[in-house]
């Protein structure tokens, strides 16, 4: 009872089948293996429910499967898509709506600043700069820092000074206890970058007043960019 | 409790189940490694939502597929010649079987523990979850197997449940947003809200976020899986009994 019989005792009409069977595969394996379907470019994000829904009520698996998906969209199978290829519109849809299901992660932003805010097309890297923007304002004390990278974004690569300004501005203001001085710095340094020396210095001696308790270094790296690299010597208050 | 053992041993549950498994989380170490941060996270989440599946898919499969052997084989008949109720033994199958998926439950947290190192008390609140939420459908399956005569029948019953019973949190939040519109909506909004009546909350249960944030994620926290539970058991059992009673072998 039960087991496998010997290959011979097997009709070899059954075994000439399944010779023809094999060949047949082989031979469309030759023809199709070259072949890819093509990449038919960022779909539209998914409603909030919908994505639930796909996820089988687990959103924490939702975002990071999603999260991975859109990370490695577009780049299979030994094919690379060039960033300006993919419709930015549509990736910040999914990144907001990831960023939504889980609102602490650090991943969702990760990629959409360091790799997709890459693009050489400065509109592209307006929509990831708004994304940053968006997720820091909403969340300020986990993504306060994000602001500081789309001012970075502003500044470098799309070179926008003024929208650059604005976010340093905005960061700065973030009701945020623990940021690091240099967040409250970055318009002054914004500032002179653009030329705007006075502005820059104005703000910087605004921090050494209002801020005492300030780390004796960094009252000295203060007062030393006032003197050396916004050239008012000795004219610190 | 140990015919069941046999069976499971027979039909190479105890081997079948952890290979997937492994499979599966050898799977999640290769994809995770290519997150650019939070590569434990991504594993965490990713292998959490896989095994859940594959126990829950794979013990109904094996429950369905079981019963309906057991009952075309003459077996559950010679069981009930003996001097035992059928309350009594829709009540001691449906134990042996839990205690069957928690040892597959068990093989699943170990290999979470080593694939994605998550913590300790968000993987204790989410292997308590598993193995209640494995119970749970072990039950229907139980349910499902005792009342449909045929195993294929039975197993997308408990498939369709399962993903209902999954969504059943956003059932309720859509009932209430069609209740808002009137008309067809108002209709099916009362179809969803009655659905949600019945179907267990099974979106409390097994939470990914668990294993990557700890059991204190946000959100409903396990104390609702075990209240839906002890809800859920005392429900499902009595309709199994008193379908089964009413069964003619």
């Amino acid at each position: 009872m039960g087991g496998q019989g010997k290959l011979r005792h097997v009709p070899r009409l059954y075994v000439l089948a399944l010779l023809i069977g094999l060949a047949g595969q082989l031979l469309f394996w030759s023809q199709a293996h070259d072949l890819r379907i093509p990449w038919s470019g960022v779909s539209l994000a998914p409603t909030p429910a919908a994505a639930r829904i796909t996820g089988l009520g687990d959103t924490q698996f939702y975002y990071r499967a999603a999260g991975l998906g859109l990370q490695n969209m577009g780049d299979w199978a030994g094919g690379l898509t060039p960033l300006v290829a993919y419709d930015y519109g549509r990736l910040a849809g999914w990144f907001t709506l990831l960023s939504q299901m889980d609102p602490k992660s650090q991943y969702v932003p990760s990629f959409a600043a360091y790799y997709f805010g890459q693009s050489r097309n400065p509109d592209q890297v307006r929509q990831i700069i708004g994304y940053l923007q968006q997720l820091a304002v909403e969340n300020p004390q986990q993504h306060w820092r994000w602001l500081a990278y789309g001012a970075y974004l502003a500044r470098y690569r799309v070179k926008d000074p003024v929208l650059g300004l604005a976010l340093a501005k905005q960061l700065a203001a973030l009701p945020v206890e623990d940021m690091p001085v240099w967040t409250r710095q970055l318009p002054a340094f914004v500032l002179a970058d653009a030329g705007e020396r006075e502005a820059a210095r104005d703000i910087l001696e605004a921090i050494l007043m209002t801020a005492p308790d300030l780390h004796p270094a960094e009252q000295f790296f203060i007062r030393n960019y006032i003197d050396t690299r916004l050239g008012f010597s000795g004219e610190v208050r | 409790m140990r015919y069941i053992l046999v069976t499971a041993l027979r039909d190479r549950l105890f081997l079948a189940l952890p290979v997937m498994l492994a499979v599966g989380a050898a799977l999640v170490i290769f994809l995770s490694g290519s997150a650019i941060i939070e590569q434990r996270e991504m594993a965490a989440a990713l292998f959490g939502a896989g095994s859940r599946v594959l126990v829950i898919v794979g013990l109904v499969l094996f429950v369905c597929f079981h019963i309906r052997q057991a009952m075309a084989g003459g077996e559950i008949a010679l069981i009930l010649s003996r001097p035992v109720s059928r309350g009594a033994f829709v009540l001691i199958y449906s134990a042996s079987l839990v205690i069957v998926g928690f040892i597959c439950v068990a093989v699943a947290i170990a290999l979470v523990w080593l694939c994605a190192r998550p913590p300790l008390d968000g993987l204790l609140a989410w292997g308590l979850s598993l193995a209640l939420e494995s119970m749970l459908m072990i039950l229907t399956a139980v349910f499902f197997g005792l009342i449909l005569n045929s195993a294929v029948a039975c197993t997308l019953a408990c498939m369709g449940f399962y993903v209902l019973a999954r969504m059943s949190g956003l059932l309720g939040a859509l009932a209430d947003k069609a209740g808002e519109t009137g008309g067809l909506d108002l209709l099916l909004g009362y179809g969803f809200r009655l659905i949600s009546l019945i179907i267990p909350r099974l979106d409390f249960f097994t939470r990914s976020e668990w294993l990557v944030y700890g059991w204190n994620g946000g959100g409903p926290g396990i104390a609702w899986a075990v209240l839906q539970s002890l809800a859920f058991t005392p429900l499902i059992l009595a309709a199994a009994i008193i379908d089964f009673s009413r069964k003619r072998l």
